[in-house]
């Protein structure tokens, strides 16, 4: 009997979800090259990789024998990633390059954030509950940040950025930088934030009582090109730019 | 930014920085040069010298020492440097024919009394009185004592007082 | 004690103790010369304190600009001068040390005049910070607070330097509010030359166009040319130079 349930329990955790652990709850953790990733902030010592989805794409024939990328990378966490540690810094690469796995990332509070990529395979980055540094730079990818808590820079060239604050922390400041696509921002009314928003070829619609601009209607139309708005007496430094599409700011 | 920071600046390979510290000194350094030569031509061409030398000099620069000193103490070095090769010595600023000035007409009378003293006094009075500088910092400067300061500014203050009122009978 | 002009310098010039103090402006009410002696010396030593720095001439400032271009060192590979940039992790208790010193000095000073020139002090540790966002907000606070020249150089450090898209991002905007210098034009075309990421390309001809600088169409025409530029960057490009 209780060898049948030790086989039930591993039977569950391979077949549920594929894991891997790096035990670290400080420095850096560098995400590069991977196409679909969820973060969530939790409040273990580890980080956590999961695999959602589809079970491995690896062939029959290759049962037994190590993935190999063209960069050199090697699959040293059975789930198709590769990861390195430097000192404090954890890197975690992609190494198939036909993979469509999302990957769920767990991280500490005390794990800063770095998210790299490049290609236009990049998917969806979903932020959620992340209440250390979160980093982006992103090509192709669309951001979507829900309940951020730490400070944050994020731009992405072809995506867009939606983020939705329960509150805007004081400590921190926040940069959203978009060029082709919109993005849209949802904060607290009771928000404090020093906005800088601009745009050279969109527009800047918003609900928000910055002190400037005179149209009653719901949403308005603030000016086109850059302007600085305090909220709520001002606060935290708080930009949002789309070079090319529209800026949405409201409150909830 | 403090002239420190800008300097440390300069020091890790940001050279243009230095326009900053010129842009803030170049006005007192130059008349401090020219206050003890009397020579504009040669004022110029030693506050140029000068941040030439910072440039190279740079990697010697410690963030401890005040900026303006160091920079003073340079131009100082310079200037005796321009009169040994002159074959004059240090004492024998005193003798150097400054150029007459144009200029000089539209003087007021205390730069007039100032410009009859030796240079070693207007070095001095310069120093501590135009620019406010401690005795202390005079002294790394011009590479004497402190008390050879104090009793320099003394016997300035007392041949400018002489100079003002001989000027002023004339 | 006898008073002679001596101790009168003395006087004038802040060194005598207290009881040589009491007793000089006792012997100044009494003896009328003394006084007249006093009341000369002090007219000279407060026109000697505000005698107005001298005037250089204009040349010898081209003279400097001239040279500095001429020294200012083409930036390595960027790469390598992150590298340093990074390793300069000593700059932050650097930079503190600094602060700490110009304190030191400052209170040292109080009692003499300090010079106009004592440039106000800003501390900079954020410049090295290894977190991205304490330095995208050390430019958020700089560049608010005041329009410090020394500020633009930092700034252009940071965009030919910093390691972080988010930060050189934040650089290109924030030197957007600045008075157009030629330092911050040939910046932003050196750094257009040398950048390889598209959302601070993109952002960078945004700038140039933004500012009507002419000087930029060769750098524009380059980036259109090149093949290992993105296509959204060309786009860019071209759209700004129909704007130039």
């Amino acid at each position: 009997m209780k060898s049948f349930t030790c086989f039930l329990l591993m039977l569950c955790s391979t077949s549920l979800v594929a894991q891997y652990t790096i035990s670290q709850n400080s420095g850096k953790l560098k995400i590069i090259e991977v196409n679909e990733v969820t973060l969530e902030g939790h409040a273990g010592s580890d980080i956590i990789i999961e695999v959602e989805g589809e079970e491995s794409h690896i062939p029959e024939r290759a049962k037994g024998l190590k993935l190999l990328s063209p960069a050199g990378l090697e699959d040293n966490t059975g789930i198709g990633l590769s990861v390195t540690k430097d000192g404090t810094t954890s890197t975690i690469q992609e190494v198939s390059n036909r993979s469509d796995e999302r990957y769920i990332i767990k991280v500490p509070t005390g794990v800063a954030i770095y998210y790299e990529c490049s290609t236009h395979q990049g998917e969806t980055l979903i932020a959620q509950d992340i209440a250390s540094e979160l980093e982006v730079s992103a090509n192709f990818n669309d951001v979507r940040i829900i309940n951020p808590t730490g400070p944050l820079a994020i731009s992405t060239v072809h995506g867009s950025i939606e983020a939705e604050f329960e509150n805007v922390n004081q400590d921190n400041s926040i940069s959203l930088h978009a060029v082709h696509d919109h993005v849209d921002v949802t904060v607290p009314s009771s928000a404090k934030a020093n906005f800088m928003l601009s745009t050279s070829w969109g527009e800047m619609f918003t609900d928000l009582d910055l002190d400037f601009g005179h149209d009653d209607s719901d949403m308005r139309r603030v000016s086109s090109n850059k302007m600085v708005g305090k909220f709520n007496g001002g606060g935290v430094d708080f930009s949002i730019r789309s070079t090319h599409d529209d800026i949405y700011l409201r409150k909830k | 930014m403090s002239d420190e920071e800008a300097m440390m600046e300069v020091q890790s390979g940001n050279t243009r920085m230095l326009s900053v510290l010129f842009e803030r000194h170049h006005r007192r350094l130059y008349t401090y040069l020219f206050r003890t030569t009397r020579d504009r031509d040669l004022s110029e061409d030693l506050v140029q010298d000068t941040f030439e030398k910072i440039m190279r000099k740079r990697h010697t620069y410690r963030r401890e020492y005040p900026f303006g000193g160091w920079l003073f103490r340079i131009a100082k070095n310079m200037l005796n440097d321009h009169y040994r090769n002159q074959k004059l010595s240090t004492v024998g600023i005193e003798d150097f024919d400054a150029p007459q000035d144009p200029r000089d007409v539209e003087r007021s009378h205390i730069e007039l009394a100032l410009m009859r003293l030796k240079p070693e006094f207007r070095e001095v009075l310069t120093l501590t009185k135009c620019q406010g500088m401690r005795y202390q910092e005079v002294a790394n400067i011009i590479g004497i004592s402190e008390t050879g300061v104090k009793s320099r500014v003394h016997r300035a203050v007392k041949a400018l007082k002489d100079s003002y009122v001989e000027l002023k009978m004339t | 004690m006898k008073v002679d002009q001596e101790m009168l310098i003395k006087y004038l010039l802040g060194e005598t103790t207290t009881m040589e103090n009491a007793m000089i402006t006792n012997l100044l009410e009494e003896d009328l010369t003394l006084q007249k002696e006093y009341q000369e010396l002090a007219k000279i030593w407060s026109e000697l304190e505000s005698l107005p720095d001298e005037l250089p001439s204009q040349k010898m400032e081209h003279r400097f600009t001239h040279w500095l271009d001429s020294m200012s060192e083409v930036p390595a590979s960027r790469k390598s001068s992150r590298v340093m940039w990074l390793r300069s992790g000593r700059w932050a208790a650097a930079a503190a040390v600094v602060l700490l010193a110009g304190f030191f000095v400052f209170h040292q000073s109080k009692s003499t005049p300090v010079s106009e020139s004592r440039s106000t002090v800003t501390g900079i540790e954020w410049v090295s910070s290894p977190s991205t966002t304490e330095r995208i907000q050390g430019i958020y606070h700089a560049t608010m607070k005041e329009h410090d020249p020394a500020i633009v150089q930092i700034l252009l450090k940071l965009l030919r330097e910093d390691e972080s898209d988010n930060v050189r991002l934040t650089a290109v905007e924030a030197l957007q509010t600045f008075p157009l210098t030629d330092d911050i034009k040939i910046g932003l075309i050196q750094a257009l030359e040398k950048e390889e990421k598209p959302v601070v390309q993109i952002a960078l001809i945004s700038a140039l166009v933004g500012l009507s600088d002419h000087d930029a169409k060769p750098q524009l025409e380059a980036l259109i040319g090149n093949e290992d530029v993105e296509k959204t960057v060309k786009d860019e490009a071209q759209l700004g130079l129909l704007r130039l």
